[in-house]
């Protein structure tokens, strides 16, 4: 007998504070009261359960209703935060630590730019370097040394001390006489 | 609510004037602190204000507020700030006003020291349940919520809901033993 009934009452259990407080559905209701009808100790706990959410409503709604703060104080503040320029000015409150040293940041850039502006030295002169002529089979053949020349002009960068400052093909026209 | 999404003149002043002080109470019981408490309904109000073009009608507007508020308080005990504080039975020292009954002159003296007993014993219990199980509880047992409410409000499952106030219910019906029966 002992069997029979308590695995019935351990799955009704878990149903009894939702069924006190009326809150499950129709036909799993009906099934927990029909357990409680015939189960004297499972209508005990019902009962002292009800008893229990009772209280505690009482209890704890006398609870909450003690905190009583001013409504008026709290309405002004609220107010003035919504009507302040930015609403979220909490937020941006937090965000001082990101935007001041990426300002400080832009600041003191700018400051060096004009700071080296004024006081370096002048341009330097480029001077064009002249290099070889291609050799006929990259006129032969465009398509396999499109990137010659500058494979070409990084060469001559890379050994700018040795290079042949020889001009292009087209620049060989000798120098006019001066004067 | 729809008045204040219309931007209604004095609608959402009524709003806050209607459930400020139910969710300051609210509030207060997980910061622990009537000061923060307010700040974190302003807080709220403040987020209801902004958001307030994107609320759709589909359920309770109160449903929708503790949401937020519980949201907000859930968050702020996550924060840890007030994770293990121990719980006193006696009367804090901070600035929690003194329980007001309606009519004072009505209850002996006496009965007024019990029921203010009873009082701090119930607030030390639920200071004990997780926080979650807390919010179930109160919202529930004191704001008449339905389980459905209460889960939209945690957003949470309905089985999830039910069983935290099961568990809720008991354990503070066995801390306060016969205090409550």
């Amino acid at each position: 007998m002992l069997g029979w009934w308590r695995p019935r009452c351990a799955s009704i259990r878990p149903d009894l504070v939702a069924w006190v407080d009326g809150q499950l559905s129709s036909r799993r209701a009906e099934r927990v009261r029909r357990h409680v009808d015939d189960c004297a100790t499972c209508a005990a706990e019902a009962k002292s359960l009800a008893a229990v959410i009772e209280s505690q409503r009482t209890g704890l709604t006398e609870q909450l209703a003690a905190v009583s703060p001013d409504i008026d104080r709290l309405w002004r503040q609220l107010s003035g935060r919504l009507h302040a320029p930015q609403a979220d000015v909490g937020r941006r409150r937090e965000l001082v630590w990101v935007w001041r040293p990426a300002l400080g940041l832009a600041v003191a850039a700018a400051l060096l730019w004009l700071g080296s502006a004024a006081f370096e030295e002048p341009a330097a002169v480029l001077i064009s370097v002249g290099v070889k002529a291609p050799p006929a089979k990259v006129t032969q053949q465009p398509e396999l040394f499109k990137d010659f020349a500058i494979i070409q002009d990084l060469d001559v960068l890379e050994r700018f001390d040795t290079a042949e400052t020889e001009p292009p093909e087209g620049d060989r026209t000798p120098p006019a006489d001066q004067g | 609510m729809l008045a204040a999404q219309r931007d209604e003149r004095g609608a959402f002043e009524a709003l806050f004037r209607k459930y400020g002080r139910q969710l300051a109470a609210f509030a207060r019981q997980f910061v622990g602190n009537q000061a923060r408490a307010e700040e974190l309904v302003q807080d709220v109000f403040l987020h209801v204000f902004e958001t307030r073009r994107r609320y759709v009608p589909r359920a309770r507007f109160a449903t929708w507020l503790y949401r937020i508020a519980t949201n907000a308080c859930l968050s702020e005990v996550r924060r840890g700030e007030y994770r293990g504080r121990i719980v006193s039975l006696e009367p804090p020292d901070d600035d929690t006003p003194a329980p007001q009954y309606p009519d004072p002159d009505a209850r002996s003296g006496e009965e007024l020291v019990m029921r203010r007993e009873a009082g701090q014993r119930i607030n030390a219990v639920l200071a004990a349940l997780p926080a979650q199980q807390r919010a179930a509880l109160l919202l529930a047992r004191v704001e008449g919520f339905s389980y459905e409410e209460v889960a939209e409000s945690l957003g949470c499952s309905l089985s999830a809901v039910k069983s935290l106030i099961h568990r809720a219910t008991l354990t503070v019906r066995d801390r306060l033993g016969e205090e409550v029966r």
